[in-house]
């Protein structure tokens, strides 16, 4: 286990709260930046586990366990970024506890038979975790907008809804993140297929490729998103159509992730 | 020594034939304020749409009277009407109104504004003096401390704001959106002026007839507009405000359907406010359209009300904490002319004692010795007099203990002050709020 993994959790559990607490009360913008300090402070402690165990041979492409610790990170890394000028403290109340499920998740499994290291394996990795983590990010605002849209239409606002982004803001962040996931997701999905490609030329049975459902389901979502950017920029698709196609791309990638994993528990190599 | 008074009637006591009867602004208010200074030392006049109120710096009941009788001047019906509070009253019912817990609709932002005014009006005249240039300031600063530390003016209290605060729910920053307006009813312009003032972009009326379109857009600084343009306005703006008298459904349905394809998809709010509606219900089930009608918005209202008056019990907390910061140190206060007289007089003791010790001393003696028995001399005093001092102190803002005109009293006998005291009086007079000095010395 990562020497600061104890330390990281906490600190991503201290922010947590802290983002809880302002969806449900007006906090003093001390605490935000307090919340803001103590996430950056456990984005930093996980990146310096991630390159300890770079260090010690089990960089993210090692194994499923670790690609689920590395998007944990990213996604995480990809909210502070995003949210450097509009905070959305409700967004981060989602995201992170999905994050420390991922890196408990990914603590608890046991280590998988590392695999031969190439770059096209690296490189569909490293561009699926971003991707992940990108579109994470969108599934989570997409959940809030779905929120705000329905209590807006029942006229009738709870606090989260007195105190969340306007429906607007969420529906940019949509979109933002559908733009800048999709190409990621897509050389992840390519670099994948390449990987695939030369497995099958070196002889692994058709048979065996189609009989694992994470093709079919990466595909799927690469799908989904496509026709959720090609609405955006053709039919002016927006709003909660956008948010529930987003929710379903998103679920097919997080069925992917979850694959990946179990196979990684019983042994399975990845892609 | 001058007590605060509050003598005035509200939307609580009077109705709104006497409210407005007492009402009072510019060259009247001015007036009113001078024949006031020729009954009391100091005065300021808070007269709203919701209330009227005469804050006085009154030393006997017979200055309250003359003063109530300056600003009745024979209204006998508003006399059944009025209250009056003295002291630690008044000064709480001060600090609740400009915190806004008096309002009638509780927490909105307007009336500190109101007291503000009152007060600036107050000053040009020269009617504040200490008690009021003391009191005045310090309930803006309670009332922005309630603001501040409470979320009792966070969410709108009036049909009008509610608009305002849902676009700001779909579209953030309202600045530069269009905005329509259907019928030229008053509650649409009021809530028009509401989103005026969140610096909406264009705003087009259009009206059956066209004259009081243009008299409407004119008031609004907006454009009108024929009603046969309706469609396309429709297709441009994000916020519609509908009031029209139309016994049917204006905008229907089906038509909404078409203009929201045309938008393609971009929200639309729609604010209907009239009776019978004007807007189709069911255009409120098409996607990304929000559309509140007044019962709608009453309940949003409603809620808005529940979550303010639960705020306000914080905020009155933070009033009773304030009030007794301030009576305490009003309380020290009245006893540092006294400490300072015993303070000079023990000094000016201890500074002849070392003059006549130093007389003694041999002629060899250099200046350093001097000083150094004139700094012992005020040491000593420092010393002896800082136990009881702070005992003094601490005591005078207990309010358990007696009041600070009898330690004050038995101060001055013990050690026969009474001729300091007077001069050091003379000096305490003289620290009052900057603005104010050259109002009192104009007075004088």
């Amino acid at each position: 286990m990562p020497p600061l993994f104890p330390l990281t959790l906490s600190l991503y559990a201290a922010a947590c709260a802290l983002y809880c607490v302002a969806v449900s009360q007006a906090l003093p913008p001390l605490l935000y930046r307090a919340a803001r300090g103590c996430l950056l402070l456990a984005l930093v402690s996980q990146a310096a586990d991630i390159g300890w165990l770079c260090l010690h041979g089990q960089p993210p492409p090692t194994d499923a366990r670790e690609a689920v610790f590395f998007i944990s990170w990213l996604m995480v890394g990809v909210y502070l970024l995003a949210t450097l000028r509009t905070p959305l403290p409700v967004v981060a109340a989602l995201l992170l506890p999905v994050s420390m499920v991922l890196q408990v998740a990914a603590r608890l499994a046991p280590a998988g038979a590392p695999e031969a290291h190439s770059l096209l394996r690296s490189l569909h990795v490293l561009s699926a975790s971003l991707g992940t983590a990108i579109l994470a990010l969108g599934a989570g605002g997409s959940v809030v907008y779905l929120l705000l849209e329905r209590q807006l239409k029942r006229h009738h606002l709870s606090p989260l809804g007195r105190r969340g982004p306007p429906l607007q803001t969420l529906d940019t962040l949509n979109r933002r993140t559908t733009l800048l996931g999709f190409p990621v997701f897509t050389l992840a999905l390519v670099t994948g297929a390449a990987f695939l490609a030369r497995q099958l030329y070196e002889g692994i049975p058709l048979r065996s490729v189609l009989a694992r459902p994470q093709y079919v389901l990466a595909l799927l979502s690469w799908l989904l998103f496509a026709s959720l950017l090609l609405g955006r920029v053709t039919a002016g698709l927006r709003g909660r159509r956008a948010a529930l196609l987003t929710l379903c791309g998103f679920g097919a990638v997080l069925a992917v992730l979850t694959l990946y994993y179990l196979r990684g528990l019983t042994g399975g190599g990845a892609p | 020594m001058s007590r605060l008074v509050v003598i005035g009637l509200s939307h609580h006591t009077a109705p709104i034939e006497v409210r407005e009867e007492m009402a009072i602004s510019g060259d009247a208010l001015g007036e009113q304020l001078r024949r006031l200074l020729d009954v009391a030392p100091e005065a300021m006049v808070l007269s709203t749409c919701n209330r009227y109120e005469l804050y006085l710096a009154a030393p006997d009941e017979a200055t309250c009277e003359a003063a109530q009788a300056v600003v009745l001047q024979g209204r006998t019906r508003a006399r059944a009407y009025l209250y009056r509070h003295h002291d630690e009253a008044a000064l709480r019912h001060l600090f609740r109104v400009a915190a806004s817990l008096d309002s009638l609709v509780l927490g909105e932002p307007q009336i500190l504004g109101q007291v503000k005014h009152a007060y600036e009006a107050a000053r040009q005249v020269g009617a504040i003096g200490p008690l009021l240039g003391r009191t005045v300031p310090r309930a803006f600063a309670v009332a922005k401390r309630v603001r501040s530390e409470t979320r009792i003016g966070e969410h709108a209290a009036s049909v009008a704001s509610v608009a305002v605060e849902l676009a700001g729910h779909i579209f953030g920053s309202l600045a530069g959106r269009p905005v329509l307006l259907v019928g030229a009813g008053k509650m649409a312009e009021l809530a028009a002026r509401h989103l005026r003032q969140a610096q909406v972009g264009q705003l087009w009326v259009v009206n059956r007839t066209r004259a009081r379109a243009n008299e409407l857009a004119v008031r609004l600084g907006g454009t009108a507009h024929d009603f046969t343009e309706l469609e396309a306005l429709l297709g441009e703006a994000d916020v519609v405000l509908c009031s029209t008298g139309a016994s049917e459904p204006v905008l229907r349905a089906d038509l909404l359907a078409r203009v929201m394809r045309a938008r393609r998809g971009r929200w639309l709010l729609l604010v209907d406010i009239a009776v019978p509606r004007d807007v189709e219900p069911r255009a409120g089930k098409l996607e990304n359209v929000y559309l509140y009608d007044i019962d709608a918005l009453r309940q949003v209202v409603e809620q808005n009300r529940r979550g303010r008056l639960r705020e306000a019990e914080a905020a009155e907390r933070i009033i009773e904490e304030e009030l007794r910061r301030f009576i305490q140190s009003e309380r020290q206060r009245e006893l540092v002319p006294t400490i300072r007289a015993l303070r000079e007089w023990a000094l000016s003791l201890a500074r002849t004692e070392a003059r006549r010790t130093l007389g003694r001393l041999s002629p060899g003696a250099n200046e350093r010795d001097r000083q150094l028995v004139a700094q012992l001399a005020e040491a000593v005093v420092n010393k002896l007099l800082h136990v009881p001092l702070s005992t003094l102190k601490r005591e005078a803002s207990d309010p358990g203990r007696p009041a600070p005109r009898d330690l004050d009293e038995a101060l001055r006998r013990l050690f026969a002050l009474d001729e300091a005291v007077q001069e050091a009086g003379a000096v305490e007079e003289a620290p009052r709020p900057r603005e104010v000095e050259p109002l009192r010395e104009a007075k004088q």
